[in-house]
């Protein structure tokens, strides 16, 4: 019993605890509401991109000041908001809370976890919207982020801190190079975010249980703004994912941010732009969409010690329609972006996959940031390619070409075999050191072209079992000191025997 | 260059300011000529609007909307009429009643966009929310 009237009169103090505040406030009403906008007047000390709220707790961003009334974007559900109802201001800029916690779960671009898992205290409130690090707080990229494709560590390599496009057609393996990248991030001590916009939930759900089977959750958070979402979500989707990033980034740690794609965010963009009514430019974006763009990718940046440390890696992506890369979105992007990795559907179609056009795609800084020993095996393979590409057309006249032509198309043909890989296998870097050794120091040159991929496996499964020596040592120093190279060269003879 | 309804607003205001029924009966008249020649009918809602808005900061009276559960009494709307001459330094305070019963007691007052909200349907709400 006693324990009846404890519980009572700690209800009844509480109650009392609740101020009931009679003071004045501000409210708003709204005007108009449709498409996932509301216009609302009153209010008259509103903040550009400041968070509101309706009666029915659904929040809203001001995008929109004018003289006499504000344009908001429901974040949510506009169902319930009707004509004349009350919006209050909350005086704070749009943020979202971050936490070490959101690491392995799926969250949407508010920060709320849409796993089921339950939910995350946040630690910190991180403004969605936050201006990119200065001049002065900045370092040149030079730490390597390993993608574990081979294709890409040795011709177009990324560094931390670097943002590298990745373009090409629908079903070109655009994620699945990003995916890849994720999973092969697992002991590098770096945090993977992936922002899934405007994408199907089938495509999502398949993405998060492919990272969790390979054990990439525990270092990826992902944030979804699905298709089903209204276009405010996968418009602040890319900012938010930023946002955790930057919480990380604040750290002093290293952080890898995906935005899948930026194609259907310029979509969602244009479509509040023009419910908004704001005058439409090219194709029907708004004025600002290079802007919207440029301040997002801007943000990935590599801090030097003085600012903490610390990097963000950006890897927006881009689908293009037909290959038209003069569009008016690519262009954009790759003229922000430090270089871009082109994806093929023609390429793909042949087989080569990751479908990459070698040609075309390029890493701006990525080169710096390359370790020693694959800078030396790595030289010679992009011109070994392009003469390849050049040649390709004569192969088919067989006997006529001359010895150094012929060559040149036999070695151009296996480096292509090499460079070929399966999703969802990336390779570390000493391991590609060492097959790329053999292939252009000519070890390769007698095994058939068809017989290159088994090879490959084979001698990976050797190395790896036989010569574990040369592999540590590579990963240690970084480079191919030429003791190294005899002892490679012996291992690699010993295996062809 | 064009003028804008507020404008309008205020050239009304002024004209009239101080002047008997008659003179305020004939400049209206005038008023108005002027508004069809200038092909600014359409724009009279507004012009009414920013008129009463201008009207009432001028001679300092201050428009207020109560919304309550029940209707409220004459002795109730008078001893609020007099906090708010107070509270808001006007010379008088212009009280509209409006019935809502979804309010379940209580009132809400409106002046301008502040609103004071000591209803009992506010009340359960935040008692909702800090029991949550």
């Amino acid at each position: 019993m006693n324990n009846k009237d404890y519980i009572i009169e700690e209800l009844k103090k509480q109650i009392q605890g609740i101020k009931r505040d009679s003071q004045e406030k501000k409210v708003g009403t709204v005007l108009e509401v449709g498409d996932g906008i509301a216009k609302i007047s009153g209010l008259s000390d509103l903040m550009s991109s400041e968070m509101v709220v309706f009666p029915d707790e659904t929040m809203g961003v001001v995008l929109n000041l004018e003289e006499e009334n504000a344009g908001i974007m429901i974040l949510g559900d506009d169902k319930n908001i009707k004509e004349g109802d009350e919006v209050r201001a909350t005086g704070k800029i749009l943020s979202i809370p971050v936490s070490e916690k959101m690491i392995g779960r799926v969250v949407n671009p508010l920060g709320q976890t849409i796993d089921g898992q339950g939910e995350i205290e946040a630690e910190k409130f991180y403004p969605i919207e936050r201006k990119a690090p200065g001049v002065i707080e900045r370092k040149s990229v030079d730490q390597p982020l390993q993608t574990g494709i081979k294709a890409i560590d040795a011709l177009i390599p990324i560094g931390r801190g670097q943002r590298e496009l990745i373009i090409g057609d629908r079903q070109t393996g655009k994620t699945a190079v990003a995916i890849d990248t994720i999973i092969n991030q697992a002991d590098q001590d770096i945090v993977c975010i992936y922002v899934a916009i405007g994408q199907k939930e089938s495509k999502i759900a398949r993405t998060v249980s492919e990272l969790e089977k390979r054990g990439a959750m525990e270092h990826t958070i992902i944030v979804t703004a699905g298709a089903a979402e209204s276009a405010a979500y996968s418009y602040i989707a890319p900012y938010a994912g930023t946002a955790i990033a930057e919480y990380f980034m604040d750290q002093g740690k290293d952080a890898l941010i995906v935005y899948d794609d930026l194609s259907k965010h310029a979509w969602a963009y244009r479509q509040i732009s023009l419910i908004l009514r704001r005058p439409p430019g090219r194709e029907a974006y708004p004025g600002d969409i290079f802007y919207a763009h440029s301040r997002l990718l801007e943000r990935s940046a590599k801090r030097n010690e003085e600012a903490g440390g610390g990097s963000i890696t950006g890897l927006p992506i881009i689908e293009t329609q037909a290959g038209d890369v003069s569009a008016y979105i690519p262009t954009n992007v790759i003229s922000i972006t430090d270089g871009q990795i082109y994806l093929e559907s023609d390429l793909f179609y042949k087989g080569v996959r990751p479908a990459l056009n070698v040609g075309l795609s390029v890493s701006r800084v990525g080169s710096a940031a390359q370790i020693k020993a694959m800078k030396k095996v790595a030289g010679t393979l992009r011109l070994d390619l392009a003469q390849f590409r050049e040649l390709e057309a004569f192969a088919q006249f067989g006997s006529d070409l001359d010895e150094a032509t012929k060559k040149k198309i036999e070695r151009g043909k296996r480096t292509v075999e090499i460079l070929k890989q399966r999703q969802f296998e990336p390779m570390s870097v000493e391991n590609q050191v060492v097959i790329l050794y053999a292939l252009t120091k000519g070890y390769l040159d007698e095994i058939p072209v068809k017989d290159i991929i088994k090879w490959e496996e084979e001698f990976n499964k050797y190395i790896n079992a036989s010569h574990r020596e040369i592999l540590e040592e590579i990963k240690e120093k970084g480079d191919l000191t030429e003791e190294l190279e005899k002892k490679l060269q012996k291992a690699i003879e010993e295996f062809k025997l | 260059m064009k003028i804008s309804p507020k404008q309008y607003a205020q050239t009304l205001y002024d004209l009239t300011m101080n002047k008997s029924e008659d003179e305020v009966k004939e400049i209206i008249a005038k008023f108005v000529a002027n508004l069809k020649k200038e092909g600014l009918l359409n724009k009279s809602k507004e012009i009414i609007a920013e008129f009463k808005n201008i009207y009432n900061q001028e001679q300092k009276i201050l428009p207020v909307r109560v919304i309550s559960a029940h209707k409220l009494t004459k002795e109730e709307k008078n001893n609020l009429r007099e906090k708010l001459k107070n509270k808001y330094q006007v010379r008088e305070v212009e009280l509209t009643n409006q019935i809502d019963p979804s309010l379940q007691g209580g009132f809400k007052l409106i002046v301008d966009e502040n609103v004071i909200d000591e209803s009992v349907a506010e009340g359960m709400r935040l008692l909702k929310k800090a029991l949550q």
